[in-house]
């Protein structure tokens, strides 16, 4: 092959690269290089470019909660398998977008300090804390929490539809008992923000924006800190 | 109380994607079983490529919750699609080309849902430090990941379309070959695969030295 245009010595360069070249463009390469120091410089950059992406992105990233990533696709499996067997229309799960918001932990943790949670419905308005919650569209316009999950052994969460409250209750139990000095009432979260100026602080509010606590995370990774108002 | 948190576990950098172990089944041998109905075969394969899946998925939607479904969703397709599998290429070079195409389905649904609706700078805006937004760049065991260089080259990946972003993914993180990129996109010839790959990074090239 006969690489003498620029577009082919560039192509030359990065098949060489990615180690695709054959011996015989391999020695016509080494060539080139020896008469054109720029194609050699130029080389070099790419090969570093190369190496640098190589180590600057990560060729695995196991996705959080790896065990209930698996579970989830077993029983999709499954459901699918019913679901062709006699159709049922079901709502997709999408749970992961709970634990993805930054709220999540806030939710958690109100939710061990008043044993449950009341969530708003679905179609809440936007900037609801819990308006990231796939809520699934259930009968009559109600919402249910399609999936549930716990990533700590020993608690279980469940949900229902609390008429009284006109709205989803999600329900963790087997928490480690609070401290009492921890005060946190029933209050209802409606909207959080991320305060960068808290080192990793996030201020929670109730409906009327007044604040409801900020929750901080331990530097040495502990539990998080609660501030309250 | 209870921490809840979550964490993502940052492999190092590798040249070809992950292979079974000598007391593992081979890919082929997990695959027949599964198209026999073995839904734990198909557990192991989960198991063995979903962190690879799930890193293909971030770098091409760019968000970690919806590579998380957009993962789950390649998976169960390419369960489905199993009995058509016929082991004419790699099973990750399949997934991979399954994956990509779920992405890419996700990415045009989101340009008909309108991007305005859409807050790709979410990341960016959360505390950092949050329990709740397992990132890449928050590891401290990733020097380069952590470092200047690393973010311009992060920054630099990003301006790139979708389809430079993903033959650089896929050759320069997950280290397929031409031929393997060329089956996971569905480019129609090798010489479109190594026309985008050069494009990408003389792009990134020009862009990193303007920033440096």
């Amino acid at each position: 092959m006969n690489h003498s245009t620029p577009n082919e010595r560039e192509e030359l360069v990065h098949r060489w690269i990615d180690g695709e070249l054959d011996p015989a463009e391999n020695a016509r390469l080494e060539k080139l290089f020896a008469e054109d120091p720029e194609l050699l410089a130029e080389a070099k950059s790419l090969k570093s470019l190369h190496v640098d992406i190589g180590e600057s992105l990560p060729v695995a990233v196991e996705p959080p909660y790896p065990d209930f990533f698996n579970s989830q696709i077993q029983k999709r499996i499954v459901e699918d398998a019913s679901r062709a067997a006699s159709p049922v229309k079901e709502a997709k799960s999408g749970i992961f977008s709970f634990f993805s918001l930054p709220w999540a932990v806030a939710a958690a943790a109100l939710v061990a300090a008043v044993v449950a949670l009341v969530g708003k419905p679905s179609g809440s308005e936007s900037g609801s804390a819990f308006s990231g919650l796939e809520l699934a569209a259930a009968e009559h316009g109600r919402s249910s929490v399609s999936t549930t999950y716990a990533p700590v052994a020993g608690v279980t969460a469940t949900s229902f539809f609390s008429e009284e409250a006109e709205a989803t209750v999600i329900r963790l139990e087997g928490l480690d008992a609070l401290d009492d000095s921890i005060g946190v009432d029933g209050q209802q979260a409606a909207s959080y923000i991320p305060d960068a100026n808290l080192a990793g602080g996030t201020a929670i509010y109730d409906q009327s924006g007044a604040l409801l606590m900020v929750l901080v995370d331990d530097a040495n990774g502990g539990p998080p800190t609660f501030f309250e108002r | 109380m209870q921490d809840i948190c979550l964490q993502l576990l940052i492999m190092p950098s590798a040249t070809a994607p992950s292979t079974p172990i000598d007391d593992e089944p081979a890919d082929a041998v997990l695959v027949s079983r599964c198209v026999q109905g073995d839904s734990g075969a198909y557990d192991e394969l989960v198991t063995r490529y979903r962190s690879r899946v799930f890193a293909l998925a971030i770098g091409i939607v760019k968000n970690e919750a919806d590579a998380w479904d957009c993962s789950q969703d390649a998976f169960i397709k390419a369960w489905k699609a199993l009995p058509k599998f016929k082991g004419e290429s790699k099973f990750y070079t399949w997934l991979f080309r399954i994956t990509h195409n779920v992405c890419y389905d996700w990415l045009r649904k989101r340009k008909i849902q309108g991007e305005d609706e859409f807050d790709d700078t979410t990341q960016g805006s959360i505390a950092a430090g949050s329990t709740t937004t397992p990132s890449a760049a928050d590891r401290p065991d990733r020097a380069l990941v952590n470092s200047e260089l690393g973010r311009e080259i992060h920054a630099a990946i990003d301006t790139l379309s979708e389809d430079h972003r993903t033959v650089i993914l896929l050759r320069e993180v997950q280290g397929l070959s031409y031929q393997e990129i060329m089956e996971t996109t569905g480019a129609d010839k090798l010489g479109t695969v190594m026309s985008r790959l050069h494009y990408a990074r003389k792009k990134l090239q020009s862009i990193l030295r303007n920033d440096s």
